[in-house]
């Protein structure tokens, strides 16, 4: 059972760290990458590592997508503009 | 910056780079055995298997390093049962085998990374320094709700950090998450009031004598059993909330320290600053 | 297994004061330095006994753990040696730093700096793949954080393009320690060291060269050195001179210490593993950074960017030394290892001296300084001649030893004759052109420029320190050489020293 559990965990976490690195939009990437590192904290839970699961949980997910917003703030445009 | 090359050449330079290092983890993951027929004696260092390290200690010295087969180390090694809140007195004594090894075998790694926290936290108020600036008011105040709800949850969430690394050596977690999850408590009070600020002066004060104390831990090991960061305290019972000897106390330090560091670099982070050189 | 569990104390007590000069700074900007200088100066002293009353071979037992299963520092002729020169170097910086540091969050500056000092050291101490890693961060990101202080602007592009390149490198370098720590179960140095022979070949190859792209990017090797330049250059002057002087040291130290002896076979520096030989190609490495390096140093009209150039150029030749493989060869790359050391932090902060002074950075600035300050000139001219390897000055007899290492090895290292001739005809073009505008004269006639106490210290003792070794190259030599044996010859006591036991199989 937790096997199928996994496998949808593992699509969440391609699927969205493909949106982070295509994402026009800075903050969409950020957060698709705070939700990658959610997956990745599901799915060391999952292989039996909870101290790693919480540590990935707080950091990955909680405080590093929070720093990488209040960056995008300071950083004035937030939105790039199309390249090239 | 100007930019020539076309972005075809940059994807396909792109794409090669990734391929060869794509190839080569393959390789890598292919060529190692795999299943249950490894042959552990040749993989690992067959001491490892004892999981005791008085045991292979004494086996080294007696000149089994790499003795042939598994069984007469079997043999010399009876099996002895742990049993949970009965045994006293282990090498280590901490129920959760990640934070014994974290820190107590590889102490002096997580000072390490202590320090690396602490140094990129210093670097991130180094570039941030100057003087602050009164933020221009145009932020939109965030409702009662949030306001009265982050206050109330900071509680909660304060002492689940503090359950997470006081408890760091019975159950899974320890100081790093624990002082993290501090942190992010701390960060909800920001978003609950504009114009939030916590206490500059006493988040460095606390940050540095957690550090401190850190070091003195591990300086008392090298002044009482002669060997930096050795545990110097009875290891008691294991499960007990008093076991482990100074692993909690390590744990007490380094979640500190991490959470009023990592408040202190959201706050520097959000509190606007006008650089400055005289 | 002698063991001298004090020797600890050199990452202890940097670390205890680094965690503690927040509160020094509440009372004052000025007294974290001072306490940088004590603590650095403690290590000089410990370092120095350590290596003068030769307590040195020694385990630093971590944590009461036996090597194998806990970590250690292993103190041996090398680490000491090493450390000793960091210490001294750093020592001196640091005293230049009381004077040229001013603004800005010195209290933090402070912390950084000290930690950077003990960060090499620990580098260099550590008997421990994994605990190399650690402290390798720790210097990496004091090294760009440093680099990013300063009231420029160029500073933060320096600073952030070493950031990535430097992340990059050491996730490759953590990859490569996973790598042989799925083959082996262990991370220590020692252990990997004897039974490097039961990995997979193949498997073992790309965690080598995972291991030497991530490390060659603190040791200054071509594809991997892109940094060097703006970060040289945008650095505030002493950061510059703790870079060259500092973390290239440990750079090349944790490059060698990788290849030679954790990739090295049965105690021996044979590297040959599958098709690819290490060795050879770090020497296309070493040869392509000097190259570029002394081409691009040829054509540069800034005097700060034409020493980052020129220090590149200068780890290649070191590279190239340590490649021959042979006891003379890595005598000689540690000893030009030094000499660059000395000479090249020397020459960054009489820069520093020169553009507070309203000089400038460009070469045309430099015109008539003799007639400014003859002390700066006179220092800036040994600084050259040492760099360019001219007779009774230090470069001389280190470049004499690689030279003399490749005729000794023969074979296809004869090149490396070739290298280094092509390296000092090189540098002897674009140090001696700065030589010669310094002793022109000009017409304008401007004003001296006084040099204070706190900056001419260090100058002074470096450009002693370059004349002592060119006149009495032994001074260094001696403790060169025995640094070659432990990488070479003698290896195999680095690994019975560490794990008396581990022959018995």
């Amino acid at each position: 059972m937790i096997i199928y559990v996994a496998t949808i965990v593992v699509i969440v976490i391609i699927i969205t760290s493909l949106i982070a690195v295509f994402s026009k939009k800075l903050l969409s990437s950020i957060i698709s990458m705070g939700l990658v590192s959610l997956g990745v904290s599901g799915l060391f839970f999952f292989l039996q590592a909870p101290d790693v699961a919480i540590t990935e949980a707080a950091i990955g997910a909680g405080l590093s997508t929070a720093i990488f917003v209040i960056a995008l703030k300071k950083v004035k445009k937030g939105e790039t503009k199309d390249e090239e | 910056m100007k930019n020539d090359t076309p972005k075809v050449f940059k994807s396909i330079f792109a794409l090669f780079v990734v391929a060869i290092f794509m190839i080569g983890l393959f390789y890598a993951f292919v060529s190692m055995p795999k299943g249950w027929g490894v042959n552990v004696n040749n993989r690992v260092s067959r001491l490892y298997i004892l999981k005791n390290v008085r045991t292979a200690t004494r086996l080294l010295d007696s000149g089994k390093f790499f003795a042939k087969g598994m069984k007469p180390l079997r043999a010399e090694v009876p099996y002895k049962p742990i049993k949970f809140k009965k045994t006293a007195n282990l090498e280590d004594g901490a129920a959760n085998v990640v934070t014994s090894i974290v820190v107590d075998y590889r102490g002096f790694d997580t000072l390490g990374e202590v320090t690396v926290l602490f140094l990129a936290a210093s670097g991130v108020m180094m570039l941030l320094f100057g003087k602050r600036v009164k933020p221009k008011r145009k932020k939109t105040e965030p409702s009662l709700i949030m306001y009265v709800g982050t206050r109330i949850a900071f509680a909660v969430i304060f002492l689940f950090g503090i359950y997470i690394f006081v408890h760091g050596h019975l159950t899974p977690g320890g100081g790093f998450p624990g002082g993290a999850v501090i942190a992010s408590g701390i960060l909800g009070l920001f978003l609950g009031r504009n114009g939030y600020t916590p206490n500059h002066a006493g988040l460095k004060v606390f940050e540095s004598l957690s550090g401190i104390a850190f070091v003195i831990i591990g300086l008392i090991g090298l002044f009482s059993v002669k060997s930096f960061l050795a545990n110097f305290l009875p290891t008691g019972i294991i499960g007990n909330l008093y076991s482990a000897g100074f692993i909690s106390l390590i744990y007490i330090a380094i979640g500190m320290k991490v959470g009023s560091e990592l408040a202190a670099v959201v706050d520097s982070m959000i509190g606007d600053t006008k650089e400055e050189w005289s | 297994m002698n063991i001298f569990n004090n020797a600890a104390l050199l990452i202890g007590i940097p670390l205890l004061f680094a965690f503690s000069i927040p509160l020094f700074g509440f009372i004052s900007k000025q007294l974290t330095k001072w306490v940088t200088i004590f603590v650095i100066g403690f290590n000089a002293t410990f370092s120095l006994y350590i290596l003068l009353a030769h307590k040195f071979p020694s385990v630093v037992v971590m944590g009461n753990w036996v090597p194998p299963f806990g970590e250690n520092l292993y103190v041996g002729p090398v680490a000491v040696f090493l450390v000793t020169v960091v210490s001294l170097i750093g020592l001196l910086i640091a005293i230049y730093n009381l004077w040229a540091i001013k603004g800005g969050d010195v209290t933090r500056f402070s912390v950084l700096f000290l930690m950077y000092i003990a960060g090499a050291s620990g580098i260099i101490l550590t008997g421990d793949i994994f605990n190399l890693f650690i402290f390798m961060e720790i210097t990496e990101i004091t090294s760009y954080a440093l680099a990013a202080y300063g009231p420029e602007r160029r500073a933060l592009g320096g600073a952030f393009k070493f950031l990535v390149v430097s992340s990059i490198g050491s996730t490759l370098y953590l990859l490569g320690v996973m790598l042989i720590y799925t083959q082996l179960g262990t991370l220590n140095i020692a252990e990997i060291a004897a039974r490097i022979g039961q990995t997979t070949p193949g498997l073992l190859t790309f965690a080598g060269v995972l291991l030497i792209s991530g490390l060659a990017v603190e040791a200054e090797l071509f594809p991997f050195n892109g940094w060097v330049p703006d970060t040289y250059t945008g650095a505030v002057n002493g950061v510059s001179a703790a870079l060259s002087g500092i973390g290239a040291i440990a750079g090349v130290y944790a490059l060698f210490r990788i290849v030679m002896t954790v990739l090295g076979k049965d105690g021996m520096y044979v590297l040959t593993y599958g098709k690819l030989d290490l060795m050879a190609v770090i020497a296309i490495l070493a040869t392509a950074t000097v190259v570029i390096g002394e081409l691009s140093a040829l054509t540069q009209k800034n005097v700060k960017k034409m020493l980052a150039y020129s220090s590149m150029a200068q780890m290649g030749l070191v590279a190239a030394g340590f490649s021959i493989g042979s006891t003379l060869g890595v005598y000689g790359g540690i000893f030009q290892l030094i000499n660059h050391s000395i000479a090249k932090s020397m020459l960054f902060l009489i820069v520093g001296v020169l553009v507070a002074a309203g000089v400038g950075e460009r070469i045309e600035n430099f015109k008539g300084l003799w007639k400014r300050s003859p002390f700066l000139s006179l220092a800036f001219t040994i600084g050259a001649f040492s760099m360019l390897g001219f007779p009774l000055f230090a470069g001389f007899w280190s470049k004499f030893a690689i030279v003399g290492a490749s005729i000794q090895r023969g074979g296809w290292y004869d090149f490396i004759i070739g290298l280094v001739l092509f390296a000092s005809v090189a540098e002897a073009f674009y140090y001696l052109r700065i030589v010669t505008y310094i002793f022109s004269s000009t017409e304008m006639e401007k004003p001296k420029i006084k040099v204070n106490l706190s900056p001419a210290i260090p100058i002074f003792i470096l450009a002693v320190a370059i004349v002592a070794i060119g006149v009495y190259p032994n001074l260094i030599g001696n403790f060169s050489m025995q640094s070659a044996g432990e990488f070479t010859h003698k290896m195999k006591d680095y690994v019975l020293n560490v794990i008396p036991t581990i022959t018995a199989h």
